[in-house]
């Protein structure tokens, strides 16, 4: 069990700290979850770590309507440290695109109409959660934070710590990899009764 | 333009940016090009397939009675440490505040003349305004729109639709020390601003079940039809003739009403 620095004078807040765990508990977990590829218990694990040092630095949140982003803040760093893969500020990978390089990216985006049809089925929830577990890490958790749990993409720039552009450019990647997969699987769903989700 | 250049200005999602010809000519061209346009569409279908996964999934309770324990438990023991560091901090405070009025000292000795501070002000000032003027929103949703100037402005902002005209876009302005809103249109082909600035309310009787009077005037080669609600002052401003402003802060005013 770690131990807190918790400041015993302020303890008032204790209250309304648990109150504001309460409120952001559920959207929490539930990120938990997918940065963790659905491994219940290490969500509950990072989910655990994250609430231990945000109940040490609560004294320091000034602005409780900012308190949503900087449980995620503190989320995705608890996670960051956890994985080991990235610093204190993460860095851009290689395969981060450059403004033309995205231009050149998105204009390969296919007009072929090799995409999603207004008349085929909606993936399940639990499609739509493989698909995104099976994205890699860097991908994956702009896509959540994003799409799945509507931060603006400027706010996950500064909760990872890295240019807007370049969450832009990931976002970009990680919908197209979605996107090919829910075709994929309404495909096969078409073909056959049910089809694998998971990308290979 | 590029498609990808204009997919890239206009990428949805992206926090706001300034209004700039680029932004427009990004919104012009996609709204002329068929691939473009798809390429929208499908990126909004994927988001709002990922947005339908954001449903129904919570802590279960024994994971969140885990979580509570756990913090409980971090609390009691921090509780029993606290008292033994306490006496520890007391001295660590004193040698800091020393350490600020030693420091607050010297800086007074070595700081210019306040004059300075008084000669920038203005053009600080100055240049905050322009860059408030030039802080914008590239984006036909009115929700979006909606939600960005409702962070920025003290009143509620309502975006009209026009017959042959359409949203591109809102910024804030400064006018006369009062902050409001910006709503930019293209109609008629032509740029059209529709301004919303707070008035204060002792100068504009209230007069609820009337509908507002609307004036026209004209000024470098701009016109503008204005009129009045409690609290708020509404103008169009733009290159199109003087009636077919008042009959468009007519088509606003209905909309309000």
């Amino acid at each position: 069990m770690k131990q807190l620095r918790w400041n015993h004078a302020a303890d008032t807040n204790r209250k309304t700290f648990e109150e504001v765990v309460t409120q952001h508990l559920d959207p929490l977990y539930r990120t938990a979850l997918r940065l963790t590829r659905g491994h219940a218990a290490n969500a509950e694990d990072l989910l655990q770590d994250c609430l231990l040092r945000a109940c040490e630095g609560y004294g320091e949140l000034r602005d409780q309507q900012a308190a949503r982003t900087w449980f995620y803040t503190i989320l995705l760093r608890t996670h960051f440290n956890r994985q080991r893969t990235a610093k204190r500020h993460p860095e851009t990978l290689a395969c981060d695109l450059t403004d033309t390089e995205f231009e050149q990216a998105l204009e390969r985006w296919p007009a072929d109409g090799s995409g999603i049809s207004a008349g085929e089925k909606w993936p399940s929830l639990q499609e739509i959660c493989d698909a995104i577990d099976a994205l890699d890490e860097s991908l994956r958790s702009v896509v959540v934070l994003v799409d799945v749990e509507g931060f603006r993409q400027r706010e996950v720039a500064t909760m990872i710590g890295l240019p807007e552009g370049t969450v832009a450019s990931r976002l970009f990647r990680a919908r197209r990899l979605l996107r090919d997969s829910f075709a994929e699987a309404s495909a096969e769903a078409g073909g056959r009764h049910r089809g694998s989700f998971r990308r290979q | 333009m590029r498609c990808g250049t204009a997919r890239r200005l206009a990428w949805p999602d992206g926090a706001p940016r300034a209004v700039d010809d680029a932004v427009e000519s990004a919104a012009e061209h996609i709204d002329q090009c068929a691939a473009c346009r798809a390429f929208v569409a499908d990126m909004r279908d994927v988001a709002e397939r990922l947005a339908r996964s954001n449903q129904d999934v919570s802590a279960p309770r024994e994971v969140r009675e885990r979580l509570f324990t756990a913090l409980s438990e971090a609390r009691s023991e921090s509780g029993r440490r606290a008292g033994k560091r306490a006496i520890s901090f007391r001295f660590a405070g004193a040698a800091a505040i020393t350490i600020i009025v030693l420091a607050t000292g010297v800086w007074r000795f070595s700081s210019a003349d306040t004059a300075t501070q008084s000669e920038v002000a203005p053009a600080l000032a100055d240049d905050h305004t322009r860059a408030l003027q030039r802080d914008g929103i590239a984006s036909a949703r009115e929700s979006d729109i909606t939600l960005w100037l409702s962070d920025r402005v003290g009143f509620a902002v309502h975006a009209p639709s026009f017959a042959n005209g359409r949203l591109v876009g809102a910024r804030v302005a400064d006018v006369n020390g009062q902050r409001g809103a910006v709503l930019m249109y293209r109609i008629d082909g032509q740029a059209v601003s529709y301004y919303i600035l707070p008035t204060p309310r002792t100068e504009t009787p209230e007069r609820p079940l009337q509908r507002p009077g609307v004036n026209t005037s004209s000024w470098k080669g701009f016109h503008v039809a204005a009129w009045q609600e409690p609290g708020l002052t509404h103008a169009l401003v733009g290159d199109l003739s003087a009636a077919r402003l008042v009959g468009l802060a007519h088509e606003c005013i209905a909309q309000m009403v």
